[in-house]
């Protein structure tokens, strides 16, 4: 589908009465919160070692589906609509990660009659295939990165990357998550890279598709908020910057973008909504940009079809409860607001703790929880599946808590943030706090000024160096 | 770093307790005291036994886990200092979890609080020395081939070991249930079609050569 989706005209409500909740950790916390806010039920799926976990006692039911290994719980298709089947279910909520972006588990869910809390099947499967998304942005009149179609050799590459000029990127079509992707200094370099890159492809993603595209020096991560509903109804909820990352994984996350022009804002929040109505965005969604900050103009990177990790500092900001506006647009309800009603206030930052050893190379480290002492007070918010006792295992993510704090403005939000990070007692696991506070103390960070290389260049060093 | 076992923990949680629980209720234990720190749990399959109401409180006398037998059914837990004796409850779903019906929310259930009761209409059957059979997917639960057929096995057949007692169906795919010992039924735990989970206890099956 090259071109825009048509808008269903006509829409039924079909009212939400119990969802399943196919996620585990914070984030099945945090939508067993939102259906209880609305008045829903909810079922959570659990592994077995997650069956006595916060989500699965907060939730109305829990039904454990399979063994640890997500591929045999999580990842299982026909056992958690199952689970969905057999509990009653009329929804299901797929969180982030494990079945949320997967087109057939969607598709699967809408076969068997149940309301697949996201996007449409068929936006979830286009905004998964980079190249096709692109093609997307692009005709939809957004600025997208300088690159290259799908390479088939290695002649091939050496050509488009003499066009757009070195470094380049090697992308893999079905990557994502900074999976899937190598830079590439020179010709040199492309020759020896470009055959691996696609066989890497092909071992992780099953499709070995890449495409190279010109490599930005300075850049920060910036994404829009986007929310549809199932009448042609499109709204952005201001964007995020997600700047500060680790081998592309995301540390910090604040809203609004700090340190950028405003007409530059109001166009990549134009791009975003320009994008959704493109793809006839029928629920919670987020658009990801490049920012290159010495050039200050920005290019699409990909759309992610879920709630994401970061969504609270969004939420925070504006005061709207995305997770609730999924329920509600997957319902078949219109947009209860329209652009003009939503209002961007103050400054929110949220901090991902995971269980991880900055000083050993951020490993992942599983163990038990023996102490936890979450942060609370004015502007903190804390969204976690963490208590006394709770184990990590190396099955799934690290992730224990993301905190959140807000204020009136960006100096306010971080003082407060570090203040929560100070009050955060954590025993037994090693974690991220020292570093997440070293890093939102820091200069470059106060002064807007990091890239997305900050931490590998400048962030991690000198933590090391003070701990040393 | 932690070291979760090398030593015994200064508190219990709610987590750990349930393990417990759920640890006992597939055992073919009648009874067990667990004291670790000033709590003691104490949990019998029919009510908690007359040792757990006397002396609880500093008592010392017990040793940290007492193994006792009874003839009985259903997990029932006795709180420090002698609580009042729950009625008591067949092992089916006991401690699992497993059909867990919290309605108002449940939070964090109290650690000493009693499992969820059983389904109506389930055998009380002393299952001490009988081995669970547990459900391998989540899935409906059908006791028969077919719909109108007759039921693979019941009550007091005597089966033999991978002898098919019932499917648990996921999604169309019908996952056989194989006995894993020869012996006799001794209960089936879960009406035909109900939904079971992973792990759930099905049967129970009293060893031939116990």
């Amino acid at each position: 589908m090259g071109s825009p989706a048509a808008v269903t005209p006509r829409v039924e409500a079909r009212p939400i009465t119990r969802v399943l909740v196919a996620n585990r950790g914070e984030i099945a916390v945090r939508v067993v919160r939102a259906c209880r806010s609305l008045g829903i039920e909810s079922v959570v799926v659990t592994s077995t070692v997650d069956r006595d976990g916060l989500a699965a006692r907060l939730a109305d039911r829990a039904v454990c589906i399979g063994p640890a290994p997500a591929g045999q719980s999580y990842l299982a298709i026909p056992s958690v609509l199952s689970a969905a089947l057999g509990t009653g279910c009329d929804a299901v909520h797929p969180g982030y990660g494990f079945l949320s972006e997967n087109p057939e588990f969607a598709a699967a869910c809408v076969a068997e009659g149940l309301t697949f809390v996201g996007p449409r099947p068929e936006a979830v499967a286009q905004a998964g295939d980079k190249a096709r998304a692109r093609e997307l942005a692009r005709s939809a009149g957004i600025p997208t990165l300088e690159g290259s179609p799908i390479l088939e050799s290695t002649d091939a590459a050496l050509a488009a990357a003499r066009e757009l000029g070195f470094p380049v990127l090697i992308k893999a079509a079905a990557g994502g998550g900074g999976r899937g992707m190598s830079v590439v200094e020179d010709e040199a370099g492309l020759r020896s890279r470009f055959a691996a890159a696609a066989e890497e492809a092909r071992a992780a993603f099953g499709d070995g598709r890449v495409y190279l595209e010109r490599f930005v020096r300075n850049a920060r991560h910036i994404e829009v908020q986007v929310l549809g509903d199932k009448h042609g109804n499109v709204v952005h909820v201001g964007e995020r910057d997600c700047t500060l990352q680790r081998r592309h994984q995301k540390v910090v996350e604040e809203s609004p973008a700090p340190n950028i022009p405003e007409e530059v804002r109001h166009d990549i929040r134009r791009s975003g909504v320009a994008f959704a109505e493109a793809l006839g965005l029928d629920s919670a969604g987020t658009v990801e940009f490049l920012y290159d900050a010495d050039r200050k103009t920005y290019a699409f990177l990909e759309f992610n079809a879920r709630i994401q990790v970061e969504h609270p500092v969004s939420e925070l900001v504006s005061g709207i409860d995305l997770v609730a506006a999924q329920l509600r647009s997957a319902a078949g309800e219109p947009l209860p607001f329209t652009q003009d009603d939503v209002r961007i206030d103050g400054h929110a930052v949220e901090v991902r703790i995971t269980t991880e050893d900055p000083a050993r190379g951020f490993v992942p480290h599983p163990g038990t929880v023996t102490v936890w002492e979450p942060p609370a007070g004015e502007g903190i918010r804390v969204d976690s599946h963490c208590e006394p006792g709770y184990v990590v295992t190396p099955y799934y993510d690290s992730l224990l808590a993301k905190i959140i704090a807000s204020g009136p403005d960006r100096d306010t939000a971080i003082d407060r943030m570090l203040g929560a990070l100070d009050a955060l007692r954590v025993e037994g696991v090693p974690t991220t706090r020292e570093f997440c506070r070293a890093a939102l103390d820091h200069s470059d960070f106060r002064a807007g000024h990091v890239t997305t290389d900050w931490i590998a260049r400048r962030g991690l060093p000198d933590y090391l160096e003070s701990v040393r | 770093m932690s070291a979760p076992t090398d030593e015994v923990p200064e508190s219990v949680t709610f987590r750990e307790v349930q393990e417990i629980l759920r640890t006992f209720s597939d055992s073919g234990w009648t009874g067990m005291t667990v004291e670790l720190h000033g709590m003691r749990i104490t949990v019998g399959k029919q009510g908690p036994p007359a040792s757990a109401l006397v002396g609880a409180v500093g008592s010392g006398a017990a040793d940290p886990a007492s193994i006792f037998s009874g003839t009985s059914t259903g997990p029932a837990v006795g709180a420090p200092g002698g609580a009042a004796a729950q009625s008591p409850r067949t092992p089916t779903r006991g401690a699992e979890g497993a059909t867990r019906e919290v309605g108002g929310g449940g939070g964090a259930a109290p650690p000493t609080q009693a499992p969820t009761p059983a389904e109506p209409g389930s055998d009380s059957q002393d299952v001490s020395g009988c081995v669970a059979v547990s459900s391998p997917a989540v899935g409906a639960f059908w006791v028969a081939p077919s719909p109108g057929q007759p039921p693979f096995v019941a009550v007091g057949d005597v089966v033999a070991q991978d002898q098919q007692l019932a499917i648990v169906e996921v999604m169309k795919l019908m996952n056989p249930v194989l006995a894993p010992v020869a012996g006799t039924v001794e209960q089936v735990c879960v009406a035909n079609a109900d939904l079971v989970e992973y792990e759930q206890t099905l049967f129970w099956i009293r060893p031939s050569d116990g």
